[in-house]
């Protein structure tokens, strides 16, 4: 008889790509990509303009077909229905633009799609949720407010809502601090420690490196229609190798806590 | 803009329900009213106190209850369903498509329709057979039907077709595909037109034109058709309402909220034209109603289509009764096609639209 299992159980995997290429219209956008997230875990994309970042954001949640291993939780994404993904993956879109003039509790409420067939009707509980989560991101008092005339920042955190209203285990934000003054993407920011607090994994597509040193227990890096590299911020995000990947030198600096800083230097190289 | 507090009580403060009873009160004043007014058909004058007096009358036999019954109330009610149809159609067009100026006018799906009911009549008439059939104690013109069904069925698949082939899916792209549909099938029904040598033919330019008066409803089982198409319609499209809300927020996030987008658009959209078909095969199309309720709804009750969908349907049936109205007693004794005063609001409505949507660029309201 095997002597029970001393070591702690590793944190579940609440989802895992190996070996994964992602495929749009017949053609291999972006392959070779390894990477998990546990709950509590954020993993940072980082990458070029068209290194395929997005697209490989869509084929972890299914909208686009894909070569390789994808496992949410342990079982293949390929044999969940879209309901079933969408109780276990909420994205905070990078658009911010509307066909038609929402309130911002009806754009949150839409978070509770998944769990109601359509002619039930929100219930009490469904409200009672939505009025939970924007008390919590102080978007209560914007409730009746029409999302296509908040300011960008307060529409991404209204997107953010609704993503914590669908109360899923994973969260993808793609680009969530893209057009966003400063002081609205440090609030966002905020926020998005907080969805890790909360136990959920997070995976962020993300342009400022910056930003990914920071937030990020995993960065992977995409170029070249590959996964160049992927790591820890620390062992991952060094100079030489975010200059081989978006083709610019880069500076590393010290904040006043000591921590890396990692800039892009202003010209090319061969621009001196 | 306005203040939010404004906002807040015009967009959740009267419930569905509340709103639906004072929509509805409006519309029952407009049937009832609308039927003391109006030149009936026959010349004859008829008004209600005229008909309330007949009751009374020994010899009348009910006579001016059956005018009354039958050359004003059947033709506005119909005129009513033909409305609310249109306009649930409108509604379901620009959830769908994701665009606010979508209607099946503009695309050309009654314009397809018209085609079909053209195409029909014109083989009816070489081939000399009639598909009509007795029906709810009327002779329904079947084959106008079937043309209309195949034609708007036609109509929205090539339409979706393009749109995917060119990835056309942006707003005014889409509406200039409608527009060229329109020119095209418009020549489908110069050519239908001087080909026939048949009556029907000849004397449909009325109905071309757009008309629900009692021209289309005398003896026609039409209103019951369209009832029933309203009816099953309306009921299935409010239980899913929430879906087009999920729908019109565009295809990733609908599928990111757990619904299958291109599924439910094609199944709406062709559940939509063939509503929009309905209507087409008994009173021609009548375009815009489908852009002007749903359009000044959304900016009034807010866009969730749980309230959208029912108050554009009887929204719907009061804009074209009140058109209907218009269209009899703007120039009595001369008859003007109720599409041509729906294209007269409506046309300048949609304009006015394009140029605020260019000029905001994007979202609507």
């Amino acid at each position: 008889m095997a002597e029970p299992r001393q070591e702690p159980l590793p944190r579940p995997s609440l989802l895992d790509a190996q070996s994964l290429t992602v495929v749009r219209d017949g053609r291999d956008v972006v392959g070779g990509i390894d990477m998990s997230v546990a709950a509590g875990e954020c993993v940072g994309v980082i990458g070029p303009n068209g290194s395929g970042k997005t697209s490989l954001l869509a084929a972890l949640r299914g909208l686009l077909l894909h070569r390789g291993t994808l496992q949410l939780q342990g079982v293949p994404l390929s044999s969940y229905r879209r309901r079933d993904v969408a109780r276990l993956v909420a994205v905070v879109p990078q658009r911010l633009e509307f066909a038609f003039p929402y309130t911002v509790e009806e754009m949150v409420l839409l978070g509770r799609t998944p769990f109601r067939r359509p002619w039930e009707g929100f219930h009490g509980d469904d409200r009672a949720a939505v009025q939970r989560v924007l008390e919590r991101l102080q978007l209560a008092a914007l409730a009746g407010e029409r999302v296509d005339r908040l300011s960008g920042g307060e529409r991404r955190k209204v997107f953010l809502a609704r993503a914590l209203v669908q109360e899923t285990p994973l969260v993808f934000l793609d680009e969530p601090l893209a057009g966003l003054d400063p002081a609205a993407k440090s609030d966002l920011l905020h926020w998005i420690q907080e969805l890790r607090g909360d136990g959920r994994g997070v995976i962020a597509v993300l342009h400022e490196v910056h930003v990914a040193a920071q937030l990020c227990d995993r960065v992977i890096g995409l170029g070249d229609g590959r996964q160049q590299w992927g790591g820890s911020p620390a062992d991952v995000l060094q100079p030489e190798r975010l200059e081989a990947l978006f083709g610019v030198a880069w500076n590393e600096y010290r904040d006043t806590d000591g921590r890396s800083v990692l800039l892009p230097q202003r010209g090319r190289e061969g621009d001196r | 803009m306005n203040g939010s507090s404004n906002q807040r009580a015009s967009r959740s403060g009267l419930p569905l329900a509340w709103l639906l009873a004072i929509y509805l009160l409006l519309l029952a004043i407009v049937l009832v009213g609308g039927t003391a007014l109006g030149a009936p058909a026959t010349g004859a004058e008829l008004t209600v106190s005229s008909v309330w007096a007949s009751f009374w009358e020994a010899d009348d036999d009910g006579w001016a209850f059956w005018k009354w019954y039958h050359l004003r109330f059947r033709p506005l009610l119909f005129a009513g369903l033909a409305g609310a149809v249109l306009a649930l159609a409108g509604t379901i067009f620009q959830a769908a498509l994701r665009n606010p100026l979508a209607e099946p006018y503009i695309l050309g799906v009654s314009g397809g329709a018209s085609v079909g009911v053209f195409a029909m009549l014109t083989l009816q008439g070489w081939f000399g057979f009639s598909l009509g059939t007795e029906i709810f104690g009327g002779y329904w013109e079947f084959g106008n039907g079937l043309g209309a069904f195949a034609g708007a069925l036609g109509a929205i698949l090539l339409l979706l077709t393009l749109a995917r082939w060119a990835r056309l899916f942006d707003p005014a792209s889409l509406i200039l595909c409608g527009a060229i549909l329109n020119a095209i099938f418009g020549a489908l029904i110069l050519l239908f037109y001087s080909l026939a040598e048949q009556h029907s033919v000849k004397s449909s330019l009325l109905w071309l034109m757009g008309n629900t008066g009692v021209e289309v409803t005398l003896g026609q089982p039409a209103i019951r058709m369209c009832a029933i198409a309203l009816l099953v319609g309306g009921t299935g499209f409010f239980l899913v309402s929430r879906w087009f809300d999920v729908l019109s927020l565009g295809e990733d996030e609908a599928a990111d909220l757990g619904i299958d987008p291109r599924r439910l658009r094609i199944v709406s959209l062709i559940a939509a034209s063939l509503l929009t078909g309905a209507v087409v095969a008994v009173a021609g199309p009548i375009g815009f109603i489908g852009l002007v309720v749903p359009h000044t709804l959304r900016h009034i009750h807010g866009a969730s289509h749980r309230r959208l969908i029912p108050l554009s349907m009887v929204g719907g049936a009061i804009f074209l009764m009140l058109a209907d109205l218009l269209a009899r007693n703007a120039l009595r004794p001369a008859l003007i096609p109720v599409g041509a005063i729906t294209a007269l609001i409506g046309g300048p409505f949609f304009l006015s639209l394009l140029v605020l949507q260019r000029r905001r660029g994007g979202t609507d309201g």
